[in-house]
């Protein structure tokens, strides 16, 4: 008999499709039958896409929209409980920080993986979190700028143990499929008001796309979107056709798995995308990470804004201009997606478009051994933080992961960026306020020694927080490392795994500073490899 | 033909008098001062509360018979019966009762109309078809269908009543079936900043999640912007700055708190972009205005921007607010915090220091310093902030003028013989002619059971009535001539104040204006989220609820002894160390988690 699996996902539809890389890692080769909890608003979707054997929806009993009586709503969850206990699963995994499925796991009093607790319980006390679930709450709250692990990365993380399989999945690993004479599809949404192009710029979008691409466009989206698209349909006239707030899910798969290529702001259209193999342009701006939830895929590109104050620290919701959407100009974007379609490498459409491609930096995804990463494209500076994101990834991969299948440290910085930003000046009068980047990274070194050295010993607890507060003062650039270790997991941690990761970090944060202080313009020899192969 | 007759109310009660209606019928009258029986021209009895007639003072019973035609032609053909809500004398009734057929229950919430009419109508002659309610609640009893006709005279005498059944009936929304998540936003100082958190610990009292922002913590941060500079253009800069770092302290509470509701006194730091932007989220924001609009014109900006402006003001005020466009206004006196000012005495250990013979406490205004001066002779003490110094009245002033605490103020209004109450005015040198509201002094003081004498307002007498619940003055003289009568006349004002006090109590509590207030809302169309698990339930309702599931009801059987419970206290009731927490536990702690997530 097969052994059975529920898997609580309560996101909305785009995560459901980022969690499917997990989901089929819990199949085992089909030894496990899984079952997939999820609020109604997903379920016709998850019943579609055949995520796991049975898809099963919460009740109504906890929709605040429901007209049920508190006494029917106690019965209908106590039926819903009494169900699931009958189910015989033999565990249970929890993709949510979310209350309601955290208490349902904890209640069926099985083999529990994933979110098992409440990180905050909103009155100030604090339940630490380990494992994956610890490092998706500490990226999303602190060091989401820094984060470079892909969300189903590290949802494929919560599967049995928390330790991954060092088996990829099969469709992330490969590239699209072409369909030159497929329509482009444009997505109008996004979840935010922040995330998406205004009608101006879409309009632009749109013309472009018909002029450049010759061949018909379809514009997608949900319900909100409905008057824009008819909108953007009448001024655009022939060849442009508006779906928008007219497809169920099965109409926008089949739209999607029809057309040439997408173009789209994070919404779940190019996750869907994606999964389908289709080639996708995503678009991200405000507070959108393409590390985080880009189009999960080798070869998928992600224009991304190059402003300063990217990512937004909120929703956007404090920016008073949102001009990050402004850059590049609709008619380059129609350009690329035009040529996407048509098969051109994210390298070509670099050099085809150089120095147009103004306010926004090229991503294009690849699959490695540690997950699905970003590489920038087009030029970028590195500076001390993005170099630090990539190692802070490497650490973490090690701690988590407990996987050393991982790229040559110069690769991975090369993809995070290329020019090195110059040194502070050091004005007449004023002592230098920033450390050399040498030195900055020999401090990472020594810092990050220092606290697995404090980790070792069995100090009291005060003793230790007093500690470890010193080492943040002194250690600046371990704050992400003592962001995660400290205030998410409370200093419990594993400490072999602790020690097995901080061990690297040390070296290659001393081989960092060698690799930034060996040239100031160009960093390394992948970089003059890439440009030769160009 | 038309006459009261006991053996009739015997009848009567013999029929209908059961269960909570007999306790209504049994009771001696509440109201007997409200109402009065008249005779109409044409003969019959009429009924007249506070003066208003509930029925035609000529010809009631023709009366009746044409509510009764008018009743029946616009029925529906597929009516279940009639909910009548109002019952006056009854005659409307009677005459639909002899025009259908269909079954007809009345709703009359005033046990002393109800005794009346049962007094005058053969009521038990159609027994089988005929209930009577007295509670909004009572109608959940009857079957859905029924037409719903009301007696318009009937519903001034309580109005909440009626809209609470008609809620109740027709599924509309009420405050009573809510436990609303509230912020109240206090003012950083003045006279409306102890209103507030009155306003905050009524709504905890009628189950509503009320918290405060208190802007009393920034009364020194305030004051340290005055003493900075002399440049009033810097003042003026950074007093705006103050008020928009408040404004976001404020927003960040309220997306923090995600409230139903936000309630802000006169005063209080919502300014008019916050307000804006709080519509522009879809936050309803009520707001109090316990000023006097001729003084304070802040708010012209204020109530366009609020989802109810209450005002103390009525006649000249509402319908110029109403000649704007803006039909968001409710007169809402100001009323008395009954946890604070009680006749309760066992606190007062300090009767020396807070009593006098005549006592006036308040701010020292124009007004008042100069009216005042007329008591020194009558053993005069003053309490309160602002008078001043160089002034000879000041030797009268007690507690080196300070501002006295609710509490303490409370104690003078207990312990002295008789409170002078003169309301505030910068341009009269005594009383204002022309003062309409009515300030919170005139109730907190009868809510103590002190005997006040208090200058006329145009508001007042329907407030209280004059000479037996509360005495006035018309200027300096009258108002010696009634301390020299009262002070030598102790069974008076006793009497006097004590029927002061049992009219606070039931009409002039903070809690009075915060129910009718919701009720005011609710009826202009507000709406709070839908609550998961709406307040406070009745066990039994429950239980009876959940019948036919034992499990279920043995389980809310278990908390019999709450009375009343939320979601929270069946939460409690759940030990999971005791034993392993069952389907139907676990179904409460779910739908526990669902509430936290929604914030409802």
């Amino acid at each position: 008999m097969a052994r059975k699996c529920l898997v609580i996902q309560e996101a909305r539809f785009g995560d459901l499709i980022q969690s499917k890389p997990l989901i089929e890692d819990l199949s085992m080769g089909g030894q496990c039958r899984r079952v997939l909890l999820v609020r109604p608003r997903v379920a016709e979707a998850a019943r579609a896409m055949n995520l796991g054997e049975e898809v099963l929806v919460w009740p109504p009993f906890g929709n605040p929209d429901s007209a049920l009586s508190p006494v029917e709503r106690i019965s209908q969850g106590r039926d819903f409980v009494a169900k699931l206990r009958g189910e015989g699963f033999e565990r249970v995994v929890v993709l949510n920080h979310h209350g309601t499925g955290i208490t349902l796991a904890r209640l069926l009093g099985i083999p529990h993986f994933g979110f098992d607790r409440v990180f905050d319980k909103g009155n100030g006390e604090i339940d630490p979190l380990a494992e994956w679930p610890g490092y998706l709450v500490a990226s999303s709250r602190g060091i989401r700028p820094l984060n470079r692990i892909h969300l189903s990365d590290i949802w494929r993380g919560f599967g049995e143990n928390g330790r991954r399989t060092e088996k990829g999945p099969d469709d992330a690993g490969k590239s699209a499929q072409l369909n030159p004479r497929g329509p482009i599809v444009v997505v109008l949404g996004g979840r935010s008001p922040y995330r998406r192009w205004d009608r101006e710029p879409l309009l632009k979008l749109v013309r472009a796309l018909r002029k450049i691409d010759g061949g018909p466009v379809f514009l997608s989206g949900g319900p909100e979107d409905a008057v824009l698209g008819e909108h953007l349909a009448r001024e655009c006239g022939e060849g442009v056709v508006n779906t928008a707030g007219q497809t169920g899910y099965s109409e926008l798969e089949g739209l999607l798995a029809s057309a040439g290529a997408v173009v789209s702001p994070d919404t779940a259209s190019l996750h869907l995308a994606a999964s389908l193999g289709v080639p996708t342009l995503g678009l991200f701006f405000a507070s959108a990470l393409p590390f985080e939830t880009g189009a999960y895929r080798s070869g998928a590109l992600s224009l991304v804004s190059s402003m300063e104050c990217y990512p937004c620290a909120g929703e956007g919701s404090s920016c008073s201009h949102r001009t990050c959407r402004d850059d590049p100009d609709p008619t380059i974007v129609a350009e690329i997606v035009s040529r996407i379609k048509r098969g051109a490498s994210g390298r070509d459409l670099v050099m085809q478009l150089w120095g147009r491609l103004t306010g926004s930096e090229l991503w294009e995804a690849e699959w490695t051994g540690s997950g699905l990463l970003q590489k920038v494209l087009s030029p970028r500076l590195l500076t001390k933080e993005r170099v630090v994101s990539r190692l802070l990834r490497r650490f973490s991969w090690r701690y988590l992961a407990g996987s050393s299948d991982l790229l040559p440290l110069e690769t991975e910085i090369s993809w995070e960026g290329t020019d090195i930003t110059p040194e502070p000046e050091c004005l007449p009068g004023f002592s230098r306020i920033s450390l050399p980047w040498s030195l900055w990274f020999t401090r990472l070194e020594q810092g990050i020694s220092l606290y697995a050295r404090l980790r070792e010993q069995d100090l009291r607890q005060l003793e230790r927080k007093r500690l470890v507060d010193r080492l943040a003062t002194d250690f600046p650039m371990l704050w992400p490392v003592l962001h995660h270790l400290e205030w998410v997991e409370g200093g419990r941690g594993p400490l072999d795994r602790l020690m097995a990761a901080a061990v690297p970090l040390a070296l290659e944060a001393s081989e960092a500073a060698r690799l930034v202080d060996r040239s100031r313009g160009r960093i390394s020899l992948e970089m003059e490899r890439a440009h030769v192969e160009v | 033909m038309w006459k009261f007759d006991e053996s009739v109310f015997q009848k009567n009660l013999g029929e209908f008098g059961k269960g909570s209606l007999m306790e209504s019928l049994a009771r001696p009258d509440r109201d007997r001062e409200r109402w009065e029986v008249m005779s109409s021209r044409e003969g019959s009895p009429t009924l007249l509360w506070d003066n208003a007639s509930l029925h035609s003072r000529y010809d009631p019973v023709s009366e009746g018979v044409r509510w009764a035609e008018a009743a029946v032609l616009a029925s529906s053909d597929d009516l279940r019966g009639y909910l009548v809500m109002g019952l006056g004398l009854g005659y409307h009734v009677m005459a639909l009762l002899e025009k259908t057929t269909q079954p007809v229950a009345v709703f009359e919430p005033h046990p002393d109309i109800l005794r009346a009419s049962f007094r005058l109508m053969p009521w038990h002659r159609h027994a089988g078809r005929l209930t009577f309610l007295t509670d909004p609640s009572d109608s959940k009893r009857l079957p859905a269908g029924y037409q719903v006709l009301t007696h318009v005279p009937s519903e001034k005498v309580r109005p909440d009543s009626y809209r609470s059944l008609r809620r109740t009936y027709e599924g509309g929304e009420s405050p009573s079936s809510y436990s609303l998540r509230i912020l109240v936003v206090s003012p950083v100082s003045g006279g409306s900043y102890p209103i507030a958190r009155s306003v905050q610990r009524s709504l905890l009292r009628m189950g509503h999640r009320a918290s405060l922002f208190d802007g009393a913590v920034f009364e020194e941060a305030l004051r340290a912007i005055g003493v900075q500079t002399r440049i009033d253009l810097h003042r003026a800069q950074l007093r705006g700055l103050f008020q928009g770092f408040l404004s976001e302290m404020i927003l960040a509470r309220i997306m923090s708190e995600k409230p139903d509701l936000v309630i802000g006194l006169a005063q209080s730091p919502l300014s008019p972009e916050l307000l804006e932007k709080l519509a522009g989220m879809g936050i309803p924001v009520a707001y109090w205005f316990v000023e006097d609009f001729r003084l304070a014109t802040y708010w012209e900006r204020i109530a366009p921007l609020v989802t109810s402006f209450a005002v103390i003001q009525k006649d000249e005020w509402i319908p110029r607010l109403e000649g704007r466009g803006l039909s968001n206004v409710t007169y809402l006196p100001t009323g008395a915090d009954s946890d604070i000012f009680t006749p309760q005495m066992s606190g007062d250990t300090e009767s020396d220091r807070f009593s006098a013979p005549v006592s006036f406490l308040g701010a020292g205004y124009y007004n008042r310093q100069h009216f005042l001066k007329h008591f020194v002779d009558m053993g005069l003490s003053i309490w309160g902030a602002d008078w001043d110094p160089s002034d000879p009245l000041f030797r009268y002033v007690r507690e080196e003028g300070r501002r006295l605490s609710p509490e303490d103020a409370a104690k003078v209004y207990r312990q002295s013989e008789i409170n002078l109450n003169l309301h505030s005015s910068v341009y009269h040198r005594g009383v204002n002619p022309d003062g309409d509201f009515v300030n919170p002094r005139t109730f907190e003081i009868a809510a103590c059971a002190g005997f006040q004498l208090v200058d006329r307002r145009t508001l007042l007498p329907e407030l209280f009535i004059t000479g037996e619940e509360i005495v006035l003055f018309e200027d300096e003289r009258s108002c010696r001539k009634l301390v020299s009568h009262y002070r030598t006349h102790e069974g008076e004002r006793r009497a006097i104040a004590l029927a002061g006090n049992k009219r606070v109590l039931r009409d002039h509590t903070i809690d009075c204006r915060m129910e009718r207030w919701l009720s005011v809302l609710f009826d202009q169309g507000f709406a709070p989220k839908r609550p998961l698990f709406p307040g406070r339930q009745k066990v039994d309702d429950l239980v009876s609820e959940a019948s036919g599931d034992p499990a279920l009801s043995d389980f809310f059987d278990r908390y019999r002894c709450f009375g009343t419970v939320d979601l929270e206290d069946l939460e409690r009731g759940i030990r999971p160390q005791e034993s392993p927490i069952s389907d139907t536990e676990a179904s409460v702690l779910l739908l526990r988690e669902f509430v936290r997530e929604v914030g409802a």
